[in-house]
C-alpha cells in the first residue's frame, strides 16, 4: 500500500517537472522574443545608422540628449508665482496674528480692519477671500505682473513672509455675504455662470470659482465683490489691460464675452449670488 | 463520441487559437515595423510647478511656428480649462511636430479626424508628428476628466493649404477663434 | 460526480442574497444616473444637468459599475459555488459576514461624498486630482472585504483538497478560485496607489504625487479587473449552461486551461491603457501589447467548448444537419438564451478590442466613444447578461421557489441585449468621428461636430432600454419571492461528457501558476514601475476639489 503511494507521487512529480519545463520553456520564450522585437528590432528600424544600445534605451525611454528643439523665450511670464509644495506649505504655515498687524497699519485703509472694504467699488473686499489668490495678486504687484499705482507701492513694503501673513489673516475673516443692489439675473447670464458656453469653449464661472475647487489654485471667491469691481477687471482683461492671469486663462476667457455679459455676470456675482438657482 | 475524437479537436482548436494569436501578433509587428508607426514616447521630462515661468513654454512662444529647417512646430499648454493656443493654424501636406503639456492636472489631446492623440500628463512634454493630407478644420478636445470644466476645454486646428498658410517673418502662424 | 446534485444548506443563504441583492441594487441605481448621462450628452438639457452634476454622477456610475456591482456579485456566486460544489459548508461564516458589512460600510462612505461634489474625481481618480479621503477609504474596504472572500475561497479549496486526495477539484470551484487569486494580484496596483499615494495626499499631509506612478499603479489594475468581471460569466458558460441546455459539458480540461489563461494574461498587460502616455517607452508598451493578444487564446478555447456543448445538447433533442441543432435547442430557457446573446456580444466587442490592443491603431481611438463602447459591450453585456442569468438560475434556488412564466425573463434579457446594441454601435461611429468620452456638453450647432448629433440620439434610446430592462430585472426576482415554492433547492452544475478521474496537479491548483504569473508581472511592470525612482521625475501639485473656498 506504502509502496503503491510511494510510487504515485514520485509519477505525480515526475509529471509536476514537466508541466513547469514546458510552461517556463513557453513563457520564457514568448517574453525573450517579444522583447527582443520591442527593444531592438522596431526602434532600430527608426535610425540610420546600427545601434542597438541607443535603441534599447530609447525604447525604454531614456534620452541621451534633449534632442528637441527648444526655443528660448526672455518675455517676463503673466505671473512669477509659481504653485508648488513650497508655496503651499509656507501659506499654510502662514501667521494670521502677524498678518493681523500688518494690516492694520498697511492696508485697513482702503480695505477695512477685517478686510470689509471702505469703498468696495475701488477697492475689493478681502474678508474671506481665499489664502492663494491674495498671495497671489501681491506678489503680481510686488514684481509688475499686474500693474497698479496704488497697490505696487503698498505691496513692495512687505517681504514675502509678510504677504503670506495678510493673506491669512484675509483669508480667516467672514467674508461679505452681498453687497449692492439685487436685480434678478437673466436666464442666459446664471447658464452662463453654472454651465458655460460650450460652443465658445467658456468654462463656468462656478467650475473655478465655485464653492468645490476644481480650477486653478490662484481663482477667487466672486461673491462679496462689488459688481462694478468685477466687470472692471473683466473689461481690463478682456483689453489684456490686466494680464497677470496664469496662462492667459482669463484674457481668453474675457476675450469671447460681450460687455452685456461681462455685465450681467458682474452684477450676478456683486449681488452676491441672491438669484442663484 | 470517443475521448480521443474530444482530445484531437481540442487540439485543432488549440491550435486555431494560437494561429489567431499569431496572425495578431504579426499585424501589429508588421504594422509598427512597415509605417514605423509607434504611440506617443518620448519620456521627457518637465517640471509642471513651475511651467508658467518656463521658457519654452512661456506665452509668447507658444502656437505655431516654422523651425529654421522648414519644419513646424506646434507648443500647446493644456490647463484647467483650455488649450493655449485655442486656435492653431498648420500647413497641409507637412510634418507638423506637437509639443504639449500640463501645469496642473492629466489633460488630453485628440485632433478629431486624424490619429493625433496623447495624453498630457504633468511632469512631462508629450510630443508628436503627423502629417495633414487635406485643409479643413479639426475640433481638438480634451480628452481626460480635468475638472468641472472639462467639456469646455477644446481648441481648433485649422489646416491651411499653400494660399492660406502664411507665417508671419518670424515663423509665427496664428488664427483667432470666430467668436 | 459528487458535485451533481447538492442541496443548498449550511445556513449561507441569506449570506449570497445578500451579497447579489445589494449589488443588484446598486446596480439599478446607477443604472438611472446612465441613462440620464446619455441624456445630457444629447444636448437636450434634462434636469439638473451642470457641469458638477454630471461629473458626480459620472463618478458614481463608474464606481458602482466598476467597484461595488460586479465584485458583490462574484463574492456572492462565490460562496454559492463554495457550497454547492464542494459540497462543505463555508470555512468561517464570521469572516464572510465581516468582509460584507466591510463592504457595505465601504459602499456608503464612497457614495456619500460624491454626492456631495467632494469627490468628482470619477472611478478612475487620476490624481493630482483628488477626492475626499472618505471616498478612497469607502473604496478601500470595498476591496478589503473582497480579501476576506478571497481568503476563503482559497481556505475552501484547500480544506476540501485536503478532505478529498487526488480528486480533482470541481471546475466551478476551479473557476472561482482563479478568480480569487486573480482579484488579489489585481487589487495589489490600486491598493498601493490609495494607500502610499491618494490617502496621504487628501488628508493633505503630502502636497505632491508623482503622477506617472500612479497612472501605471491603476493601469496594473485597470485590465484584470474587468476579467474578474468576466470570470462569473465563464464559469457559467462552462458550468452551468451546459445543464441548462440539457446537455454535458464537452471539455473539463478546457475549462481549467481557460480558467488558467485568463488568470495569466490578464495580469501583465495593463499597460496597454498607457500605449498614448508620455512616461513609457515603446519597449514595455510593446511587450504588453504581445502578452494582451494572447487573451485570444482562452476565449477561443471558450467559444468553442462552449458551442460544442451547446451542439450535443442541440443533437440530443432532435436538431439535424449542420445548424439543426441550433434551432433544436430550449431557447425558452433565460441561461441558454443568454449563453448566446453573451457570445454574440463578446464577438462585437472582441473585435473592438482588438483595434484597443493594436498598439498603432489604439491612437485613432484612445479616450474616445469607441473605449467606452468597447466596455459597455463586454462587461455591460455579455458579462451583466450572464449575471442576470445566472441569477434566474440560482435565485430560484436559494428561496426554493419557481418563476411561473419565463417570459418576463426572456424579455428581460432580449431587452437589455438589444438595448445595449443600439447603445454601443453609434458609440463606435463616434469614437471613430473623434468623439471624446467623458464631456458633458457638445456644442452639435459647430458645423465640425455636427453629424454627431443623431448617433447620440440613437444610442441614448439603448441606453433607456436598458435602463426597462434592469427595472424589469428587479420587478421579475421581486415577484419570485410570491412564486410556487417547489421545496427543491439543488444545484446541479454540468457535467463533463468524459469526467476526469484524475487531473494533473497544474490543473488541481495554482501554485504553478501564481509562480510564472510573478515572473510576468516582474518582467512586464518591473521596469515600467521602476524607472519613476530611478529618473528624476517631477511629481504634480495635489490639486484636492474637495477643499471650498
Amino acid at each position: 500500500m506504502s509502496t503503491d503511494q510511494d510510487h504515485r507521487s514520485s509519477e505525480r512529480r515526475a509529471e509536476d517537472r514537466l508541466w513547469r519545463f514546458w510552461v517556463s520553456i513557453a513563457a520564457g520564450t514568448f517574453v525573450v522574443v517579444s522583447l527582443l522585437v520591442g527593444l531592438i528590432v522596431l526602434p532600430l528600424r527608426d535610425e540610420a545608422r546600427f545601434d542597438p544600445w541607443g535603441a534599447i534605451c530609447r525604447a525604454i525611454g531614456i534620452r541621451k540628449d534633449g534632442s528637441t528643439v527648444t526655443k528660448k523665450s526672455s518675455d517676463p511670464p503673466a505671473s512669477s508665482v509659481t504653485w508648488s509644495a513650497g508655496t503651499r506649505l509656507a501659506l499654510l504655515g502662514a501667521s494670521p496674528e502677524s498678518g493681523s498687524t500688518i494690516v492694520k497699519e498697511t492696508c485697513a485703509a482702503c480695505h477695512g480692519e477685517t478686510g470689509v472694504s471702505v469703498d468696495p467699488q475701488q477697492f475689493p473686499n478681502l474678508a474671506g477671500q481665499t489664502e492663494e489668490a491674495i498671495f497671489k495678486q501681491l506678489r503680481d504687484f510686488q514684481t509688475g505682473a499686474r500693474v497698479s499705482d496704488i497697490m505696487a507701492p503698498i505691496a513692495q513694503t512687505l517681504t514675502e513672509a509678510q504677504t503670506r501673513d495678510v493673506a491669512a489673516y484675509f483669508a480667516a475673516q467672514k467674508r461679505v455675504e452681498a453687497v449692492g443692489s439685487s436685480p434678478s439675473a437673466s436666464a442666459n447670464i446664471v447658464e452662463l455662470a453654472h454651465i458655460g458656453a460650450p460652443a465658445r469653449g467658456i468654462p463656468s464661472c462656478y467650475s473655478c470659482h465655485g464653492q468645490n475647487r476644481s480650477g486653478p489654485e490662484e481663482a477667487p471667491v466672486l461673491f462679496g465683490q462689488s459688481a462694478s469691481y468685477i466687470e472692471d477687471q473683466l473689461k481690463k482683461f478682456a483689453s489684456a489691460e490686466r494680464r497677470n492671469d496664469m496662462f492667459a486663462r482669463m484674457r481668453t476667457i474675457t476675450k469671447q464675452l460681450s460687455p452685456e455679459e461681462m455685465h450681467g455676470l458682474a452684477i450676478y456675482y456683486g449681488d452676491g449670488g441672491a438669484a442663484k438657482p | 463520441m470517443s475521448e480521443e475524437t474530444i482530445r484531437r479537436s481540442e487540439l485543432m482548436w488549440g491550435a486555431i487559437a494560437a494561429f489567431g494569436v499569431g496572425i495578431m501578433a504579426a499585424v501589429i509587428v508588421v504594422s509598427s515595423f512597415a509605417m514605423a508607426i509607434h504611440p506617443p514616447s518620448n519620456v521627457e521630462t518637465i517640471d509642471p510647478t513651475t511651467l508658467n515661468t518656463n521658457s519654452e513654454f512661456a506665452e509668447s512662444n507658444l502656437g505655431t511656428r516654422v523651425n529654421p529647417d522648414g519644419s513646424v512646430t506646434v507648443r500647446i499648454v493644456a490647463t484647467q480649462f483650455e488649450f493655449l493656443p485655442r486656435c492653431i493654424p498648420v500647413p497641409k501636406d507637412r510634418q507638423v511636430t506637437f509639443r504639449v503639456t500640463s501645469p496642473d492636472v492629466i489633460h488630453g489631446f485628440l485632433i478629431a479626424g486624424s490619429n493625433a492623440n496623447t495624453m498630457v500628463v504633468p511632469g512631462y512634454v508629450a510630443q508628436l508628428r503627423t502629417v495633414f493630407s487635406s485643409a479643413g478644420d479639426h475640433l481638438m478636445p480634451c480628452h481626460e476628466f480635468c475638472g468641472l470644466g472639462h467639456s469646455e476645454m477644446w481648441a481648433l486646428v485649422k489646416v491651411l493649404d499653400g494660399a492660406e498658410w502664411k507665417p508671419d517673418a518670424s515663423g509665427k502662424a496664428s488664427c483667432e477663434l470666430p467668436r | 460526480m459528487p458535485a451533481e446534485r447538492q442541496a443548498v444548506n449550511y445556513r449561507v443563504k441569506n449570506l449570497i442574497l445578500a451579497h447579489i441583492g445589494v449589488s443588484f441594487a446598486t446596480l439599478a441605481a446607477a443604472a438611472v444616473l446612465g441613462a440620464w448621462q446619455m441624456t445630457v450628452r444629447t444636448g437636450v438639457n434634462p434636469p439638473f444637468a451642470t457641469p458638477e452634476t454630471y461629473f458626480a454622477s459620472v463618478s458614481a456610475h463608474g464606481t458602482i459599475m466598476g467597484y461595488v456591482m460586479p465584485t458583490l456579485f462574484t463574492m456572492g456566486f462565490g460562496y454559492f459555488v463554495a457550497v454547492t460544489a464542494l459540497d462543505q459548508p463555508l470555512p468561517s461564516m464570521r469572516l464572510a459576514w465581516a468582509g460584507f458589512w466591510l463592504a457595505a460600510v465601504g459602499i456608503v462612505a464612497a457614495i456619500i461624498p460624491i454626492v456631495m461634489g467632494k469627490a468628482t474625481v470619477l472611478y478612475t481618480f487620476y490624481p493630482p486630482l483628488t477626492g475626499s479621503v472618505f471616498y478612497y477609504l469607502g473604496v478601500l474596504l470595498v476591496v478589503v472585504g473582497s480579501w476576506f472572500w478571497v481568503a476563503l475561497m482559497i481556505w475552501a479549496m484547500a480544506h476540501w483538497k485536503r478532505n478529498n486526495p487526488g480528486r480533482p477539484v470541481p471546475l466551478a470551484m476551479f473557476g472561482t478560485v482563479a478568480n480569487a487569486f486573480l482579484w488579489l494580484w489585481t487589487t495589489g496596483g490600486v491598493a498601493v496607489e490609495i494607500i502610499f499615494q491618494l490617502i496621504p495626499a487628501s488628508l493633505g499631509w503630502t502636497q505632491m504625487i508623482d503622477v506617472g506612478l500612479a497612472r501605471t499603479l491603476f493601469a496594473w489594475t485597470l485590465h484584470p479587473i474587468v476579467y474578474f468581471w468576466l470570470l462569473p460569466a465563464y464559469i457559467a458558460f462552462y458550468t452551468i449552461a451546459p445543464q441548462a441546455a440539457g446537455a454535458r459539458l464537452y471539455s473539463d480540461l478546457m475549462g481549467r486551461l481557460s480558467f488558467i489563461l485568463l488568470l495569466l494574461f490578464s495580469l501583465p498587460v495593463g499597460m496597454h491603457h498607457l500605449f498614448m502616455d508620455p512616461e513609457h517607452g515603446t519597449g514595455f508598451k510593446f511587450l504588453q501589447a504581445m502578452l494582451t493578444a494572447l487573451v485570444v487564446l482562452p476565449t477561443f478555447l471558450t467559444v468553442f467548448t462552449i458551442s460544442a456543448s451547446m451542439e450535443i445538447a442541440g443533437r440530443l433533442r432532435g436538431g439535424k444537419g449542420l445548424f439543426g441543432w441550433i434551432a433544436a435547442l430550449p431557447w425558452d430557457r433565460p441561461m441558454v438564451l443568454a449563453t448566446c446573446l453573451s457570445f454574440v456580444l463578446l464577438g462585437f466587442g472582441g473585435f473592438g478590442g482588438v483595434v484597443n490592443m493594436a498598439y498603432a491603431m489604439n491612437a485613432m481611438i484612445h479616450n474616445t466613444s469607441w473605449v467606452t463602447a468597447h466596455f459597455h459591450l463586454i462587461f455591460g453585456g455579455a458579462v451583466v447578461i450572464m449575471y442576470f442569468a445566472i441569477t434566474y438560475w440560482i435565485w430560484p434556488i436559494l428561496l426554493e421557489r419557481e418563476a411561473a412564466d419565463v417570459r418576463p425573463l426572456r424579455l428581460q434579457l432580449w431587452l437589455w441585449f438589444i438595448g445595449i446594441v443600439i447603445m454601443t454601435f453609434p458609440w463606435h461611429v463616434l469614437g471613430l468621428l473623434g468623439q471624446p468620452r467623458r464631456i458633458a456638453t457638445f456644442d452639435y450647432a459647430n458645423p465640425v461636430i455636427a453629424q454627431w448629433q443623431p448617433w447620440v440620439f440613437v444610442s441614448m434610446f439603448g441606453g433607456y432600454l436598458m435602463l426597462v430592462s434592469a427595472l424589469l430585472f428587479v420587478w421579475n426576482i421581486a415577484t419570485l419571492y410570491r412564486a410556487r415554492p417547489v421545496g427543491d433547492n439543488r444545484m446541479h452544475y454540468a457535467v463533463a461528457v468524459y469526467p476526469p478521474a484524475r487531473v494533473p496537479n497544474a490543473l488541481n491548483g495554482f501554485a504553478l501558476w501564481n509562480w510564472l504569473l510573478l515572473f510576468l508581472m516582474v518582467v512586464a511592470y518591473g521596469y515600467p514601475l521602476g524607472q519613476f525612482f530611478l529618473m528624476d521625475v517631477y511629481p504634480g501639485l495635489v490639486h484636492r476639489v474637495d477643499i471650498g473656498s
